[in-house]
């Protein structure tokens, strides 16, 4: 997969969601609240749980779910 | 005939019409459950669908004269059903749950501030072609933000009326419920057209186009004057979130929380306890003595002020958690308690029905609805009733009083004890059981954190009217029942004096000669509980509570708490002849000898009363209600014999050590 996972990235760090290694279901709950490819998305907090913002919105995020989540970060 | 039979027609007619129903949705935190309370007030009532344990709550309003069903669903994030909650609203809409069509219309409730996450859940359910209004919600938060949204756009854009309103300030109510009329009937633009825009059926990640879309509206309507800022919510978030401040941050709105429903509650609690003896008094002055009069007025009025009591506290705990979830604490609270919580097998939301349990175990239970995964929250369950619940205390403050009498510090630290010995023992046995019988990960936490917003007091006053109606709704008839039938158990058969063994004889004469009537009453109570049917069951029993330290009244009285725990304090006070004043309770049971002329309110007996009370679940009406909420006897059934077994040989442990540790030293 590419791209870093959320899990590594420092707060303040923006990326575009690339891909998950994710089972369907836990998949499927973190894209219903807006963390689907091509999405753009924000660490805000690092840390377990961490915090992201995307669509407007901020969630909170267990970190094991957040190292499966792979991001295109911007330069 | 004939006339009479036609002049009936209309009103036959006009039964078998149904009301059309109006389904309100939205995001959580979109205000849905707000603009409930104000469109209905406390009108509504709470129902559940068949085979489904999710509560909603529905009403009647009326549009142009005509009564309509407003239903409030659980707020959703999709039509995927990835929780109960979402599957419930999902079903509905479709039509699987209640009428086969579904819902006649849809109130479709978007945060105006937060419109593209809203957008993507309102995309699935204009798809579905049903008519739809669209209530566009907390505007004025919007315009203090700055955003100024384009409704004439969205309505073009939605294919359906757009009503911008704010359901807490009333703002737009009348306006939302009048284009409400005009769609039903259908005199406006009916089916939505949005879904030409989404793409759902791509082969790539429909959530991912549905996005594009509503963030691509979002900019075609929403003007944003101030542009990018950072939000005071992220700095209060840095420290509630925060790894140390987080928690005793944590600590501190929960000790508050303790508090008001400890300190607080009492003032209602001491009222209405004076309210009903004192209407057990007015009773029992204009009936004649007699069965009748002793079924009313300890039967029924004891047994359903037994239950009332606890309504203020529960009041205040349905109150402090609304404020929290409406100030957006709760999301946090959840998120700082996962790490924790996890480690031992529970999702961090489970804190709230274990908060909500140290009042009272079945709005627990009620509340652990919270918990989405069906393993996380049956776990979560499973541990509720060890919570030291309210009805516990007058057990723990009477063990206290006979263990430390005077000892206010020493008392103290029992009860202190007691709780986190409580907390500690559930922690450890949630652990054990995710390793055992309910193997599996525990989901893993994804919330969203709303932004902070300063709570509503009419909200929360409605929603803990509302749930605490639901608490005796769910409770109420299970408590009573069982009440009544422990008086019978209690009061038959009646021996009279005459019929009494000789040394009772003796003892109600002596008592008469030194203490007059009152003195002969007490002890006649006395001799006729011990020939009662549960004294009968006591001295049965008794045997298998010997290594306890119990005697047979101390028997009798763990069988009758099982109605409500602190019933056992007014057994004992009956069975050791303290009469019907639990003042003169200490007094009796530290006198209190068996048939060999020893104490039984030794130090050990006392520590295993204590121990087997922290953790035995004598409370019938939460087994009632969690087989309401689980839909099964099994792990009722399992829970109530785990909990016995760990009380028994707890106590019996205690009782051993601390009895030879005396003898010892």
């Amino acid at each position: 997969m590419n791209g870093r996972s959320l899990a590594d990235l420092p707060a303040k760090t923006r990326g575009t969601v690339a891909g998950f290694e994710l089972p369907d279901d836990e998949s499927l709950r973190v894209r219903t609240l807006g963390v689907c490819p091509g999405m753009q998305v924000e660490v805000v907090q690092n840390g377990d749980p961490l915090i992201l913002s995307t669509a407007g919105t901020r969630i909170g995020i267990a970190r094991r779910i957040a190292a499966c989540v792979f991001v295109d970060t911007e330069h | 005939m004939t006339e009479a039979t036609s002049l009936l027609l209309p009103v036959i007619e006009s039964s078998v019409n149904e009301p059309m129903t109006i389904a309100l949705v939205g995001n959580p935190n979109a205000g849905k459950t707000t603009l409930f309370n104000v469109m209905t007030g406390l009108r509504s009532k709470t129902a559940n669908y068949p085979g489904t344990t999710i509560d909603h709550r529905q009403s009647t309003i009326v549009l142009d004269g005509t009564p309509h069903q407003l239903i409030d669903l659980p707020g959703a994030y999709s039509l995927e059903g990835l929780s109960p909650e979402e599957e419930v609203t999902r079903d509905v809409l479709l039509g699987k749950l209640g009428a086969k069509e579904g819902p006649d219309a849809i109130l479709l409730v978007l945060d105006a501030t937060h419109l593209t996450r809203n957008l993507v859940f309102a995309s699935q359910v204009l798809e579905l072609g049903k008519p739809t209004l669209v209530a566009l919600n907390m505007i004025d938060e919007a315009e203090r933000d700055g955003l100024q949204i384009d409704i004439e756009q969205l309505q073009a854009e939605l294919g359906c009326d757009v009503v911008s309103i704010s359901a807490r300030y009333g703002r737009n109510l009348d306006a939302l419920t009048q284009r409400l009329g005009a769609l039903m009937r259908r005199e406006s633009k009916a089916a939505p057209c949005a879904s030409a825009a989404v793409c759902g059926g791509c082969g790539g990640c429909q959530y991912a186009s549905r996005y594009r879309w509503a963030s691509d509206l979002t900019h075609r309507s929403v003007q944003d004057s101030f542009g990018e800022r950072t939000r005071v919510g992220e700095s209060i978030d840095r420290f509630v979130t925060h790894r140390w401040f987080g928690l005793g941050c944590f600590a501190l709105l929960m000790a508050f929380t303790f508090i008001l429903i400890f300190w607080l509650a009492a003032f209602p609690m001491e009222f209405l306890d004076s309210m009903f003896a004192l209407s057990a008094q007015w009773v029992g002055a204009w009936l004649p003595e007699g069965n009748l009069q002793s079924l009313i007025t300890e039967g029924l009025i004891g047994g359903v002020g037994g239950m009332l009591v606890f309504l203020p506290q529960i009041f205040i705990l349905f109150f402090m958690i609304t404020l929290l979830e409406d100030s957006g604490y709760l999301a946090r609270a959840a998120f700082v308690m996962d790490r924790l919580m996890y480690r031992v097998g529970l999702p961090g939301k489970a804190f709230v029905p274990l908060l909500a349990a140290h009042a009272c175990a079945i709005p627990a239970v009620m509340t652990s609805r919270v918990i989405d995964d069906r393993r996380d929250r049956l776990s979560t369950i499973l541990i509720i009733p060890l919570m030291t619940c309210s009805a516990r205390l007058p057990v723990f403050a009477m063990v206290v009083a006979l263990i430390f009498p005077g000892n206010a510090l020493m008392a103290g630290l029992t009860f202190a004890g007691a709780y986190a010995f409580a907390i500690i023992a559930a922690l450890l046995i949630s652990f054990v059981f995710r390793r055992t019988i309910l193997p599996g990960k525990t989901k893993a936490l994804v919330i969203e954190l709303p932004p902070y917003r300063v709570p509503s007091l009419r909200n929360a006053l409605t929603t803990s009217i509302d749930q605490s109606w639901l608490f005796i709704y769910k409770a109420g008839t299970t408590i009573l029942v069982f009440s009544l039938i422990l008086w019978f158990l209690a009061t038959f058969p009646k021996t009279e004096p005459g019929a009494l063994p000789p040394v009772w004889q003796d003892r109600l004469a002596q008592a008469e000669q030194t203490g007059g009537t009152e003195a002969y009453q007490i002890a006649l109570a006395q001799a006729q509980s011990e020939y009662s049917i549960a004294g009968r069951m006591g001295k049965f029993i008794q045997p298998i509570f010997a290594p306890l330290g119990f005697d047979w009244r101390l028997s009798v009285g763990v069988i009758n708490s099982f109605a409500a725990r602190e019933v056992i304090v007014s057994t004992l006070a009956v069975l050791y002849g303290a009469g019907d004043e639990e003042s003169g309770l200490l007094g009796s049971l530290q006198q209190a000898t068996n048939v060999h002329g020893e104490r039984i309110f030794t130090v050990p007996t006392c520590l295993s009363l204590l121990i087997f009370y922290i953790f035995a679940m004598q409370c019938f009406p939460t087994l009632v209600v969690i087989r309401k909420e689980l839909k099964t006897w099994s792990w009722p059934a399992f829970q109530f014999g785990y909990m016995t077994l760990l009380a028994y040989v707890s106590a019996w442990v205690t009782f051993q050590v601390s009895s030879y540790l005396i003898e010892r030293y």
